[in-house]
């Protein structure tokens, strides 16, 4: 029922569009794919906010917001994000469909091309970003920065990742630092929008009702998809099968009441491109993916030691986290208790109704990926920075086919590369 | 009963079974997945009642602490079962409701006599009570570190003085102590009855079935709903500002507008879509106001507007990161004193109401978020699909008495969280 095509619109220019007329919603997205990280990173990070305040004809919030709201309430936000080695910036935009209120016909294309001007013909003085807008989004960006720390729950992860691949691009936070951005004038980022422009690969998506043909048009009309023959980024990560020596242990103190305890493991190369991602996405789910996984039931249920205790397989680079929330005392308890659930699953000790729980909970998913245009808007976008083009329903098949062997393969290919744990100062 | 909404290409179906449980199905030509929530008008709020001649001042989180407990049952745990069809079980407890559902691609009707059997189910002993102490002494402890959190529980503080809406839901540790069986069993016995209850269902499902399959797993006699306490009312708030600290980058505020409960026959829905769109308008993120503090930097891009009706209550609320809260208070206060009196732009009101409208029929196009909307609109009496209709009686003199009630003296509460010294 979901038609996905994939258009090349111009050099390094990729249009993907699922067609389904599932929804009262369109979802689009134009975004440039960069590399990861660099002395570039937070002028990349602080671009899409600064070309979000206004366009060469809505110069300003107040000329964008009414404009927005006469499209029945579209929404286009920044985004930043990472996608394995790869920095996603653009925008991402939500409209009603054309077809659900009197005199909307032809918003899409006007959606359309709002994106474009955002990306292609933002509000300028001399030439150059409005002073204004850029230290405006300077310091919003320092303040963000350092707000990443205060939910701990979502830090924890980050600050592992941080230091668990401190040698590698994947460490690098999407953001930025802080001193980089303190950096920030109009001049260095309208230079750094321009290298931006001629180096990103730029990957639109669309998915609504109209035919891929007509969606094509709309943005062949606007200079998203006029670029000239030239080299481009071409998305690219580097995984490390193993960690590059001993397991290491890192313990940081923050004033928080509840500790937490996140571990990073090496998935043997198993990610989006290589290895066996069906069957350590199997492992994962029965490891601690689920309501029904091994750290659910014991971490949780058996021992009271945590409210949340959960794995997560992060295929676009080839590494694994398991993440919780413990008090400081249970500390050693829990981490022996995480890795005693994976030697369980090293040795396969895993029974039938687990491995076929797994399996449906994966279908399920999968399925249930098909029914939210945001999921497959970011599904599709993974797709793009890994260099491949596999569908979900692929994916499914993929999965019905996974063998027990499979997934004590992927729990034997798993190694523990560092344990993070965040005390918290303040019980 | 099947119900046609045109405009929005949408039927819904509708019945009420004998022992008084509403269900509601809307089918989703095309979808994959099937969601179903099984939710009890039954909240937070609701910790004093009176049930059956007896008055029960339970302890804070009680609704919660049954929402966690009802997964287990006699013969095992309900997550455990629902894992072998591969469904996504959970369960949420809000300040109005406590609600069960799950989403499936396959096997919908087993998964229903799973959740029906379940939530009908209680069966609680001092031992598996005691454990779950454990883990929501956990979850309470996430929560104290969530700064967006602190700052609603100290927003509701602000606004009321003895309602209960004062009180976290999950409650503290030293409350969730005091919860035995005998509170779990007398909570859901006066809660639990099908008469207090809906089941909304949406996807693809066979709704002469999923009814057939209810009737079967529910209870064939409701027993009578408790009768709740919420305190004396009090037209203005308890605190204008409410402050404490944590470790955050910089401060984060809630500021609130205390607004009055709903009237006999005011319809819930209407009144919420009057709020949302009220709120935008004052300060939405298209709004004249949102673009000015923003270009200050007073307010950055988390800044949301949302409103909120509950029982003997309503409010709206907005909030974000700010540097200076206090200046945002200000600002905002002096916005709502000037559409109090001037009223709305009327260009502005049409923009905002299309904007709105938007927004709410994308809301149909994810199950969850309608699924609840449509439990809180049948708890009401309401259906959720009749927003589109509704929206058309909303008038730019609505807004404007709305502001009116807010702009009066000590209405407005301001939750701070500031960053620890």
């Amino acid at each position: 029922m979901q038609q996905v095509t994939r258009k090349k619109l111009g050099a390094g220019v990729n249009l993907t569009c699922v067609t389904t007329p599932k929804f009262k919603r369109a979802v689009l997205r134009a975004a440039l794919l960069l590399p990861l990280g660099g002395p570039d990173a937070a002028l990349r990070a602080c671009l899409p906010q600064v070309l979000r305040r206004g366009t060469a004809q809505l110069p300003d919030l107040r000329a964008l917001g009414t404009t927005l709201d006469e499209l029945y309430g579209a929404r286009i936000e920044a985004i930043v994000r990472k996608e394995g080695e790869t920095l996603v910036i653009g925008f991402l935009s939500d409209c009603i469909d054309e077809a659900y209120a009197p005199g909307a016909a032809g918003l899409t294309g006007r959606v359309v091309r709002l994106l474009a001007d955002l990306m292609f013909d933002p509000y300028l003085q001399d030439g150059v970003f409005c002073p204004d807008y850029t230290t405006g989004e300077r310091d919003n960006l320092i303040d963000r920065i350092a707000a990443q720390k205060n939910d701990p729950r979502t830090w924890a992860p980050k600050r592992l990742t941080e230091l668990m691949c401190a040698q590698e691009a994947y460490g690098q936070p999407a953001l930025g630092t802080a001193e980089q951005a303190g950096r920030i004038t109009e001049n260095k980022l309208y230079t750094a929008y321009l290298r931006a422009l001629e180096e990103a690969q730029v990957e639109l998506f669309y998915c609504g009702t109209l035919a891929p043909e007509a969606v094509a048009h709309l943005f062949l009309d606007t200079p998203l998809a006029r670029r000239t023959e030239r080299p481009f980024y071409l998305p690219h990560t580097t995984v490390a099968a193993q960690p590059a020596g001993d397991a290491r242990e890192v313990v940081e103190e923050e004033p928080v009441t509840q500790g937490k305890l996140s571990l990073g493991f090496r998935t043997g190369g198993s990610c989006l491109t290589g290895g066996d991602p069906a069957a350590y996405w199997m492992f994962q789910t029965i490891y601690g993916g689920s309501t029904s996984s091994k750290l659910f039931v014991n971490v949780r249920e058996k021992h009271s030691l945590c409210y949340y205790a959960s794995a997560q397989f992060i295929a676009s680079k080839g590494i694994m986290q398991v993440n919780s929330g413990i008090e400081n005392r249970d500390f050693a308890t829990a981490r022996d208790e995480i890795l005693r659930q994976l030697d369980a699953c090293r040795q396969g000790d895993i029974t039938e109704p687990e491995l076929e729980s797994a399996r449906k909970t994966l279908v399920t998913n999968w399925r249930a990926m098909l029914d939210d245009p945001l999921a497959l808007e970011r599904y599709w976008l993974g797709q793009a920075a890994a260099g491949t083009l596999t569908a979900p329903e692929d994916r499914i098949q993929q999965t019905e086919a996974v063998t027990l062997g499979q997934v004590v393969a992927a729990a034997q290919a798993t190694t523990l590369d560092m344990v993070y744990f965040m005390k918290g100062a303040a019980q | 009963m099947s119900k046609q909404y045109s405009a929005l290409r949408e039927r819904m179906e509708t019945r009420t079974l004998d022992n008084g449980l509403r269900i509601c199905y809307l089918p989703k030509e095309g979808f994959s997945k099937t969601f179903a929530i099984l939710a009890t008008n039954f909240g937070s709020v609701d910790a004093s009642f009176t049930c059956e001649g007896r008055r029960y001042d339970t302890p804070a989180g009680v609704a919660h602490f049954l929402e966690h407990k009802m997964f287990e049952d006699q013969d095992g745990n309900a997550l455990q079962k629902f894992a072998r069809t591969g469904a996504s079980p959970n369960a949420f407890t809000s300040q109005t409701m406590t609600a069960y559902h799950f989403s499936c691609t396959d096997r919908f009707e087993e998964n229903l006599e799973i959740l029906l059997k379940f939530v009908f189910t209680p069966y609680f002993t001092e031992e598996n009570v005691q454990k779950e102490r454990g883990i929501i002494g956990q979850e309470i402890g996430m929560m104290d570190d969530t700064p967006g959190w602190q700052a609603f529980v100290g927003l509701f503080q602000g606004l009321y003085r003895t309602h209960p809406v004062r009180v976290s839901i999950a409650g503290s540790t030293e409350s969730i102590a005091q919860i035995t069986p005998e509170t779990l069993y007398a909570c859901h016995r006066a809660f639990y009855s099908p008469k207090n209850m809906a089941l909304v269902i949406c996807g693809t499902a066979d709704f002469d079935e999923a009814c057939r399959i209810a009737a079967q797993f529910s209870p064939q006699d409701a027993p009578e709903i408790g009768r709740r306490h919420y305190g004396t009312r009090r037209e203005t708030v308890n605190e204008l500002t409410v402050t404490r600290c944590m470790q955050v980058s910089q401060p984060q505020f809630l500021l609130g507008f205390k607004d009055i409960p709903l009237e006999p026959d005011e319809s819930r829905l209407r009144r919420s879509l009057l709020g949302e769109l009220a709120v935008r308008i004052l300060c939405g993120d298209n709004s004249p106001l949102y673009a000015s503090l923003y270009e200050k930097r007073l307010i950055g891009r988390d800044f949301d507007t949302d409103y909120t009706v509950i029982p003997e209550g309503a409010a709206a609320i907005l909030g974000g990161e700010s540097r200076d809260p206090e200046a945002v208070r200000a600002a905002v206060e002096q916005e709502v004193a000037r559409l109090a009196h001037e009223g709305a732009d009327h260009a502005l009101f049409s923009r905002m109401k299309k904007a709105v409208y938007g927004l709410h029929l994308r809301v149909l196009d994810a199950p969850e978020s309608y699924a609840r909307q449509e439990v809180g609109a049948l708890f009401a009496g309401e259906h959720y699909l009749d927003f589109a209709a509704l929206f058309d009686t909303i008038s730019p003199d609505d807004v404007q008495a709305m502001f009116a009630r807010w702009a009066r003296r000590d209405r407005s509460s301001l939750s701070v969280v500031e960053p620890q010294q």
